[in-house]
């Protein structure tokens, strides 16, 4: 006989029970799964919006011993963030493991602020109220007390024990369930437990299954999509980082970089490496992560010199070895440094003014003589080094009176007369200017050209009227006027400011050729020296003759040194002179 | 009595419990955005930066946004990133924050109401991302040209120069110009527009020969100058000349090129053609390295004054230029040439003022 307080509890039970299974649609639950859309069926109606968290809950079927009713009970599988709501759906875009597990039919449940959400459980707490509320039905169940309380007792048990169980994954509940009939094996309830465990173990095996499928999937990398739309939108090709790199830059400033990672997977760890442009090692740089998906390092603003920078990038996994990302050390990415344009002081040693005078006599006779002329000129000149080592400028004049030698040595009068008496040699005069280019291509060799230009006069008559008579008088009779061009080329074997050797060769109309070979050296450093043999047909294009030279020059200050120099010169052994000059010569 | 009242409480508890299991789990972290764009780290001023990213869970920041300031200030700001109807989220960065050296930036992003500390997605305050904004060439040509010269782009010049050839018959051929010039420098490709007024006056044998006379040739004129820099150490002047002669209206052309910068070292070559007064051409070389002096020594090929004897008129000159204050600086030259006859000097004086 039960008694009416058990009969009562009974029934209380059993309405409480068959009330509290919720129908599969009475809880918000995920609608549709498609790829790593989520749709549930919360929407905006439901208060639900955009940014609403909401848990995503798996339910397990539980039956309640003690009444036989079906239960479900939930257990939280994770969280998802609405991303757009309808009136009475949302999609949300789970975390990829997340998004494996969701199935449909779980059930989801507001977690963010509720707001002006209707509670489902509240309403259920109520209405289960309302119901203990109502009149008990009459007690059925007799009116033996102490079987009234051990039935109690027992439903108590049983209760406390499915309470227990409540929001437990299967296993854990079927644990507690075989404890129970440790103790209660032959129970009232003990076969609904068996019954429930059953259930249970089958839920279990179905949801190890169901996660075996899921882990067993191919994984879904939710970064790699992020990545892949970051290439479509941007069109940036494939690879494992991204970055936007300076195409040039300022020298002398750091370049720091930062590189989108678009494999994680093959991106725990990252290395930068380089080297000014050309340059022979290249220096390791640590990358360190940043945010959400980052890399970044920087070039020290040492390395931004020059017309370049050479880098690369070599990435690795948790466990793998270094591989190429972005470029590699046989074929590095290169970004380009401008040009300093910042304008340097003036530099010393650039400048040089020389002024020479030369006598040259290659009879002997001296003013007498019929083969002699002096040679002036004055040079600027200047070093650029870049693109061309130097630039000079210069004006000469070239005066004197030359002749077949023969014919000048065969006078006995030295007038210069052949056997039938005529005159046979030329004053000239030659007023120039030049430039002259000189082009470095390595240290010690240097290629100097230099084209001229000037008014030659030739005065073929024998009046001792002096050199410039064409030149300076009205009196043009036997006088020619030539616009001269000429050029002279030399070559220069060593250091500009050392010793070095100058082989060269000139030309000029209506004035003579010249070869020459120039020896530069300081036996001190204050007594520059200069050797030079030459091989000329000057002043007039008719015998050659050569020419010894020994120029030595006093630098007693860095700016300015005088030198003097005595020649040699002779056309045969018997048509020979000595002579001399001086030159004065700035630089600075 | 206390079964009774055990009733309710066994009922409250079966109807709370799937709330309760809601609740059991450990709490899950703040939902939080993730963001992915390409960095910048270089940009030309002046232009507009426009960050594009996709932003996974974007809802879970409303407020997510791109934070810069530009480098040297304080103050940071935001820019938000905004989703556009093609795909992807922008935030822009305003043309007229970018300038140089640069900007810096991070990415930042803060959930709704009640949400915790605002969430870093790229650098931070403490370490932001630089935008270089390097200046172009011109850009830093003309802060160059506007430091060394004090900001003075105006320029008033005087310049009278002058030779004498001689002549073997001793008849005259000489002439003397002058001429005022304004010269604005713009400091950029353009370099420099002038413009100016000139004279020339002189007197050259109208024919050869000792029985020849000298005559006298003159022109009045206005001209117009423009200095272009395609490089930095290459020059290109040209000019136009329109005035009156001794023969009648007078035209003019001129231009030249120099290879260096034409206040330091530099060669030039040069020419001009005026109508009956002949053509004219020049090298010049000009070396720096004797501040404050700034010295050059030309060649120079002419017929000024127009001369019709003999196409020969050549000579060298030298001058130097010295800087009696930054805004003031006088010039001479002296010149050693010939036409006809032996060589003679010139030379002339000039003066220029810069503000």
């Amino acid at each position: 006989m039960r008694t009416p307080s058990a009969l009562f509890l009974s029934g209380l039970v059993a309405a409480i029970a068959l009330a509290a299974p919720v129908p599969l649609r009475a809880e918000p639950a995920v609608l549709a799964v498609d790829g790593d859309d989520v749709y549930v069926d919360l929407g905006s109606r439901d208060g639900v919006g955009a940014g609403a968290a909401l848990e995503l809950v798996r339910a397990v079927v539980v039956r309640d011993p003690a009444s036989g009713a079906t239960l479900r009970d939930r257990f939280a599988l994770g969280r998802l963030i609405v991303e757009r709501a309808g009136d009475h759906v949302a999609l949300t875009h789970p975390e990829p493991d997340l998004g494996q597990r969701a199935r449909v039919g779980d059930e989801v449940r507001l977690a963010s602020e509720r707001r002006a959400f209707a509670d489902p459980w509240a309403e259920k707490i109520a209405a289960a109220q309302a119901r203990a509320s109502e009149p008990t039905p009459a007690p059925g169940v007799g009116t033996d007390r102490a079987a009234a309380e051990r039935v109690v007792a027992e439903t108590e048990a049983v209760h406390a024990v499915w309470t227990r169980t409540l929001g437990l994954p299967p296993a854990d509940r079927i644990a507690l369930w075989r404890g129970y009939l440790a103790d209660h094996g032959s129970g009232r309830y003990a076969g609904a437990v068996r019954q429930e465990i059953d259930s249970l173990v089958a839920q279990e095996a179905a949801l190890e299954q169901a996660t075996a499928a899921a882990d067993a999937a191919e994984p879904v990398d939710r970064r790699r999509e992020l990545s892949d739309a970051l290439a479509a939108l941007t069109g940036a090709p494939a690879a494992p980082l991204w970055v936007a790199e300076p195409a040039r830059v300022l020298p002398g400033r750091a370049i720091a970089l930062a590189f989108a990672v678009a494999e994680p997977a093959r991106t725990r760890r990252g290395w930068l490496y380089a080297r000014a442009a050309g340059g022979d090692a290249f220096r390791r740089l640590p990358l360190t992560s940043d945010g959400d998906a980052y890399l970044r390092g920087e070039i020290p603003a040492e390395l931004v010199a020059g017309d370049g920078v050479d880098w690369y990038v070599e990435v690795a996994s948790d466990d793998g070895p270094p591989e190429p990302a972005l470029g590699s050390r046989e074929a590095p990415r290169t970004i380009d440094v401008a040009r300093d344009v910042t304008e340097p002081p003036p530099a010393a040693g650039r400048s040089q003014v020389s002024a020479v005078v030369d006598y040259v006599d290659f009879d002997g006779g001296l003013a007498r003589g019929h083969d002699q002329y002096y040679q002036a000129e004055i040079d600027f000149g200047y070093r650029f080094l870049q693109p061309v080592h130097a630039v000079r400028l210069g004006f000469g004049t070239l005066s004197g009176t030359g002749g077949p030698k023969d014919v000048i040595d065969a006078d006995p009068a030295g007038q210069c007369r052949d056997d039938a008496g005529a005159y046979r040699c030329r004053r000239v005069d030659f007023s120039y200017v030049y430039t002259e280019i000189e082009i470095r291509p390595q240290r010690v060799i240097a290629l100097m050209l230099r084209p001229q230009a000037g008014l030659l006069t030739t005065d073929r008559s024998d009046r001792p009227a002096g050199v410039t008579r064409c030149r300076s008088t009205s009196d043009l009779r036997d006088c020619d006027f030539l616009t001269g061009l000429g050029l002279r080329a030399r070559v220069r074997f060593g250091e500009e400011r050392g010793t070095h050797l100058v082989l060269g060769a000139g030309f000029t109309q209506g004035v003579g050729t010249l070869f020459e070979a120039n020896y530069h050296w300081a036996p001190q450093p204050v007594i520059p020296v200069l050797l030079a043999v030459q091989v000329t047909d000057q002043p007039v294009p008719e015998d050659f003759g050569v020419r010894l030279i020994a120029d030595v020059g006093w630098r007693g200050a860095s700016w300015v040194y005088p030198s003097m120099r005595v020649s040699y010169q002779a056309r045969d052994i018997d048509h020979a002179g000595l002579s001399g000059g001086v030159g004065l010569t700035f630089d600075w | 009595m206390k079964i009774a009242m055990r009733a309710p409480l066994v009922a409250l508890v079966l109807a709370a419990a799937p709330a309760a299991a809601l609740a059991a789990p450990a709490p899950a972290p703040p939902p939080r955005a993730t963001v992915l764009h390409v960095p910048v780290s270089a940009t030309a001023p002046h232009a507009a930066v426009s960050l594009v990213a996709v932003i996974d869970a974007a809802a879970a920041e409303p407020d997510l946004v791109a934070r810069f300031r530009r480098i040297g200030a304080a103050a940071w700001r935001d820019v938000p990133f905004e989703r556009s109807s093609a795909g992807g989220w922008y935030a822009i960065i305003p043309a007229a924050d970018v300038v140089p050296p640069g900007l810096e930036y991070y990415i930042a992003g803060r959930g709704g109401a009640g949400a915790p500390a605002e969430a870093l997605h790229f650098a931070s305050a403490e370490h932001p991302q630089p935008i270089r904004v390097d200046p172009g060439l011109y850009d830093r040509l003309e802060a160059l040209d506007r430091a060394r010269t004090g900001g003075r782009r105006e320029v008033v010049a005087l310049d009278v120069d002058g030779h004498d050839f001689g002549n073997r018959y001793r008849l005259g051929d000489r002439f003397l110009r002058a001429e005022l010039r304004w010269t604005h420098h713009a400091f950029r490709q353009l370099h420099a527009v002038g413009f100016g007024f000139g004279a020339i006056d002189g007197e050259t044998p109208a024919a050869a020969g000792a029985e020849a006379q000298s005559a006298r040739h003159a022109a009045r004129y206005g001209f117009a100058e423009l200095r272009v820099r395609p490089h930095p150490s290459l020059f290109l002047d040209a000019r136009a000349t329109l005035g009156v002669s001794d023969d009648g209206f007078l035209r003019g052309i001129g231009g030249a090129i120099t290879f260096g910068k034409p206040w330091r070292s530099n060669v030039a070559v040069g020419g001009e053609m005026l109508d009956s007064l002949g053509p004219t051409a020049f090298v010049r070389l000009q070396w720096d390295t004797a501040a404050p002096l700034l010295m050059g020594a030309s060649i120079v090929r002419t017929d000024l004054p127009g001369a019709v004897i003999a196409a020969d008129g050549l000579y060298v000159r030298y001058d130097v230029a010295y800087p009696v204050v930054p805004a003031f600086t006088v010039r001479a030259s002296v010149s050693y040439g010939a036409r006809d006859g032996a060589a003679r000097f010139g030379g002339g004086i000039g003066t220029q003022l810069a503000f």
